[in-house]
């Protein structure tokens, strides 16, 4: 049960890391790929589509770049719309994950107040 | 699987797609192999961690569809579209036959309202113009309100009734159907004093019955009748036209508005869907 609760708050989330990654810098796939599987369980096949829904929210961007080795890159870029909506993601997984965790660790204020009448 | 049986199968898959897209598809995961291959990874490795390139055409072919439907709300669109996401296992058959039920419901009343329309047009034009121009003549055309066949006919070929004489043993034995020259019928059956005859206006109303056997005779006629009054006006056929015409028009834009329905109705659904698979396969 907690794998799969996790598997689905992950593929849920995804969508705003792969923002707030390109929030630092611009990237390619590839790069985004390792950058996030350095951090959690994702399936590499699926950020392509990812990243063309993200194209076609208007979110993200995209420009050619020579590469060192090899042809020219993708490259990915926020724009403005994809920075307004990162930081709009970002303020309601904070409120949300606030939320859970007073449900699980009920501050010991709480306690004495609802014992106390 | 290598870099190059992966990235034949994903072209293959995405068959469907016009060639920019494949292309463009095609080139960024091989600009990932290099990448990964650059990074040290092995051909087999990649591709494993790609995952199924018929899997991954499948949703690639349905996030494009979803685009394009989305830009331009054609039923070719649609159709691409719905076929698409059939391949997803989206839309299952359960939902597709009362879609495709209604969508021959829908059809029919298209057709049903686009004949009515045009046939209430065509009365409306030739009552006009036969009132204003005297053009065509009352009887050339006529109106069938039968419920088989055409609404209007050519009056001209119905109101030429054939000329028939049956003569039997006697001079007195005899079937006549003969033509009047108001365009009406007569038809007279006679055997020595009996006989029997019917005439007809020309617009198939009755005019007069008569039976007589010697002295003896049964006569009916002025059934409300006369000549060429009998004939159907400029006015009403008119009037029939304008009912007809906007009966098919309602009938018309009813098909329209539940068709424009259906089609919201489906595109939302399908990209509920469609958002939902994209979400949690990522």
């Amino acid at each position: 049960m907690n794998i799969a609760l996790k598997t689905q708050l992950r593929k849920g989330a995804i969508e705003m890391c792969v923002l707030a990654i390109l929030k630092r810098a611009d990237s390619y796939t590839y790069e985004l790929v390792q950058q996030l599987s350095a951090h959690m369980a994702i399936s590499e096949g699926t950020v392509y589509p990812l990243m063309r829904r993200l194209q076609d929210e208007g979110w993200v961007q995209t420009y050619q770049q020579e590469s060192a080795a090899g042809p020219a890159r993708k490259y990915y870029r926020l724009s403005a719309s994809g920075t307004e909506a990162v930081a709009m993601m970002t303020q309601e997984w904070q409120e949300f994950v606030a939320e859970i965790n007073s449900v699980l660790q009920p501050r010991p204020t709480n306690l004495t107040q609802k014992d106390a009448p | 699987m290598n870099r190059d049986t992966f990235l034949q199968a994903l072209s293959e898959a995405l068959s469907t797609l016009s060639a920019a897209e494949r292309d463009e598809i095609l080139q960024d995961y091989a600009s990932y192999f290099a990448d990964a291959l650059a990074d040290g990874q092995s051909e087999t490795d990649v591709a494993t961690k790609l995952g199924d390139p018929a899997k991954l055409a499948r949703e690639l072919i349905a996030q494009r569809r979803l685009g394009a439907w989305e830009q331009r709300k054609s039923s070719k669109n649609l159709w691409a579209l719905c076929v698409a996401t059939a391949a997803l296992g989206v839309l299952n058959l359960a939902l597709a036959i009362p879609v495709l039920f209604y969508l021959a419901v829908l059809t029919m009343l298209s057709v049903v309202g686009g004949s009515l329309a045009l046939a209430g047009l065509v009365l409306v034009v030739l009552a006009a113009s036969q009132g204003l121009f005297g053009w065509p003549a009352p009887n050339q055309f006529v109106l069938n309100t039968s419920g088989i066949g055409p609404v209007v006919m050519d009056g001209s070929v119905s109101s030429q009734a054939p000329q028939i004489h049956i003569q039997g043993d006697g001079p007195h034995e005899s079937v006549r159907v003969e033509q009047a020259a108001d365009g009406g019928v007569a038809i007279q059956a006679s055997e020595g004093s009996k006989t029997f005859s019917l005439e007809k206006n020309a617009d198939g109303s009755i005019k007069k019955i008569d039976m007589r056997d010697g002295d003896k005779q049964v006569a009916l006629s002025n059934f409300g009748h006369s000549g060429n009054s009998g004939h159907s006006g400029p006015w009403k056929r008119g009037v029939v036209g304008l009912v007809l015409l906007t009966l098919g028009g309602l009938l018309l834009w009813l098909g329209r508005s539940a068709f424009g329905k259906l089609l919201s109705w489906l595109r939302r659904h399908l990209g509920q869907q469609l958002q939902h698979i994209q979400r949690f396969t990522a």
